[in-house]
Formats: structure tokens, C-alpha cells, sequence
């Protein structure tokens, strides 16, 4: 059945269709954010834990490290589930091929910084002022990668925390500064994970309620 | 002057899938029956006249064992959409 219609309702068609594609939010769309946010959460605290309960066994602290070592399965997760969303997606929209890349490329931008950092430590025999960095660069990294994804989807919670990644960077800096004997890296920890919450956990819930919403 | 339209595209549920299509990158079929309101049977005899024009690009597959329609647009109907806007413009001034 086919019906024909005038030249004004073709383009109430055209736009109504546009605006609906274009608003669309698929359901769990802030998962993958609360994941990650967890997961970073959860190691930056458990590495602050494990730094003070290795010095009270007098084990040296730098062990602790070790805990980012959970990265590698969570990866492997969050790789397996993002297969697996992908295949069900009902639509993929141009804005979720964007913000997808934008990830992928700070998650690759991550292991070259990594490689770097790790292999000028190694080179030079100077690990400490290398490693204060690690957490201000990434929270850079993750500042930049949550303000493109807040002015692709228009989502201003996101905005908020790109804001708060580029300030947990610069405060993490500064801990160097205030805290010494190595206590500053510590206290960048607890900054990455008030960040995780602030700019990956909350939004994440919120779009995941937005999103919620607009399937009802 | 008037410019005659697509007869392809100047059908409602034909224009309402290639706009749809158009702000997307790929669509499944139940999100466009979802949006467009259609039935099974309607949306699947339009969808075919879209790829048969070359207008969209269909994608059979399987989810475990469900039976799965991909729909995109091609570079084809992205041209025709255009022009069809354009012609479309003759009208409204």
C-alpha cells in the first residue's frame, strides 16, 4: 500500500524523520562510561589501599602498581561487550561511529603514552618523575576525549566532565607540589577516582535514564 | 518551473525510510518499523523497492538464531534524496 501526498507533508516527512534519527538514544548507551568508570575507580583506590598496607608490611610501595595489571581483562570484557551491543544495536547513528572512534583513539593515544613513559623510565633509570605524570596526562587525554563526545551528542553532563577530568589534571600536578616523598602520586590516585565518578559514573547513569526515557 | 519528483522517492513511508536512513548510519529493521509506525508487510515490499533502485544497501544476517535486515543508504539514494529536495523547493516557493 502506497500513499501519495503533497509537497508540505514531504517535507514534514523529511524533517520529522531526520530530527528522529538524529535524537535517537539507544538503551544502555552510558554503560560502557560506568564500566570504565568503575573499573578505573576501583583500581586507583585499591592501588592507594595496597600502597599503604605493602609500607605497613614493609614491602616497597611501588608493587602496588602492579593492580593496573586489571586493566588487561577489563579490556578483554569491554571488548567482548562491545561486540556483542554492536550485533544488537537496532541503528547505528553517524554520532555513535564518531564518539566510538574518538575512544579508540584515546585508548591507543594511552598505550603509546604508557610505552613512552615506561620506556624513558627505563632508559634514564628515573622512575618517580616520569610516573607523576602518568596521571595528569591521561586525565588530559580523558578531558579532550569527553569534550568531543559532549559537542557530538549535545549531552551537557559530559561537558561537566571533561571539566572535571582537566581539573583532576591540573590538580594532580599540583599534589606533586604540596605532597612529598612520593605521597603526591598516591594523592593523584584518589583525584582519578573522584574524577572517574564525576565525569564517567554519573553521566553514564544519566544518559542511561535519558535513554530510559526516550524508549518509554 | 516545477520539477517532476522522484515517483520512487514521493511516497510517504519510501521518503520517511530514506530520511531516516539518511542521519543514520545503518539501521535494523526493527528500528525503522519502530519509527515509521509501518507494518512487517509494507516495510518489507518498500525496502525492496528501495535496493532494487540501488537506493539502499539490505544486509541479511543472523542474531543466534533470529533471522536480522540491515538497511543503508547508498551513495545512489544520497543523490536522488538531494535532488529530490531540490525539486521539491521548485514547489514551495
Amino acid at each position: 500500500m502506497e500513499t501519495k501526498f503533497t509537497e508540505q507533508e514531504s517535507l514534514a516527512v523529511i524533517s520529522e524523520m531526520i530530527n528522529r534519527a538524529r535524537n535517537n538514544i539507544h538503551k544502555g548507551a552510558g554503560t560502557f562510561m560506568i564500566y570504565w568508570g568503575y573499573m578505573v575507580a576501583i583500581a586507583a583506590l585499591l592501588n592507594v589501599i595496597l600502597a599503604y598496607v605493602l609500607h605497613s608490611l614493609s614491602i616497597p610501595t611501588n608493587y602496588s602498581f602492579l593492580i593496573w595489571w586489571i586493566m588487561v581483562p577489563a579490556w578483554i570484557v569491554s571488548f567482548i561487550l562491545e561486540k556483542k551491543i554492536d550485533r544488537s544495536a537496532i541503528v547505528k547513528t553517524h554520532i555513535d561511529h564518531f564518539i566510538s572512534s574518538i575512544w579508540k583513539a584515546f585508548g591507543i593515544s594511552n598505550i603509546i603514552f604508557l610505552f613512552i613513559i615506561f620506556g624513558l623510565s627505563y632508559a634514564l633509570q628515573e622512575f618517580n618523575h616520569f610516573f607523576y605524570l602518568t596521571n595528569p596526562i591521561i586525565l588530559l587525554f580523558t578531558g579532550i576525549g569527553e569534550f568531543a563526545t559532549a559537542k557530538m551528542s549535545r549531552f551537557r553532563p559530559f561537558l561537566h566532565g571533561a571539566i572535571a577530568q582537566w581539573i583532576g589534571s591540573s590538580t594532580c600536578a599540583l599534589s606533586i607540589m604540596l605532597f612529598k616523598n612520593g605521597n603526591g602520586v598516591l594523592v593523584q590516585f584518589i583525584i582519578l577516582a573522584i574524577c572517574m565518578v564525576i565525569g564517567f559514573i554519573i553521566p553514564g547513569y544519566k544518559l542511561n535514564k535519558l535513554a530510559k526515557e526516550s524508549h518509554v | 518551473m516545477f520539477k517532476d519528483l522522484d515517483p520512487l522517492l514521493h511516497s510517504q513511508l519510501r521518503l520517511a525510510l530514506m530520511s531516516l536512513l539518511l542521519g543514520v548510519e545503518e539501521a535494523d529493521f526493527v528500528f525503522l518499523k519502530e519509527q515509521t509506525g509501518a507494518t512487517s508487510g509494507n516495510l518489507s515490499v518498500q525496502i525492496d523497492k528501495l535496493s532494487e533502485a540501488g537506493y539502499i544497501k539490505v544486509k541479511k544476517t543472523f542474531l543466534g538464531k533470529m533471522p536480522r535486515t540491515v538497511c543503508k543508504i547508498t551513495a545512489k539514494g544520497v543523490n536522488a534524496f538531494d535532488t529530490y529536495v531540490k525539486n521539491l523547493k521548485t514547489y514551495i516557493k
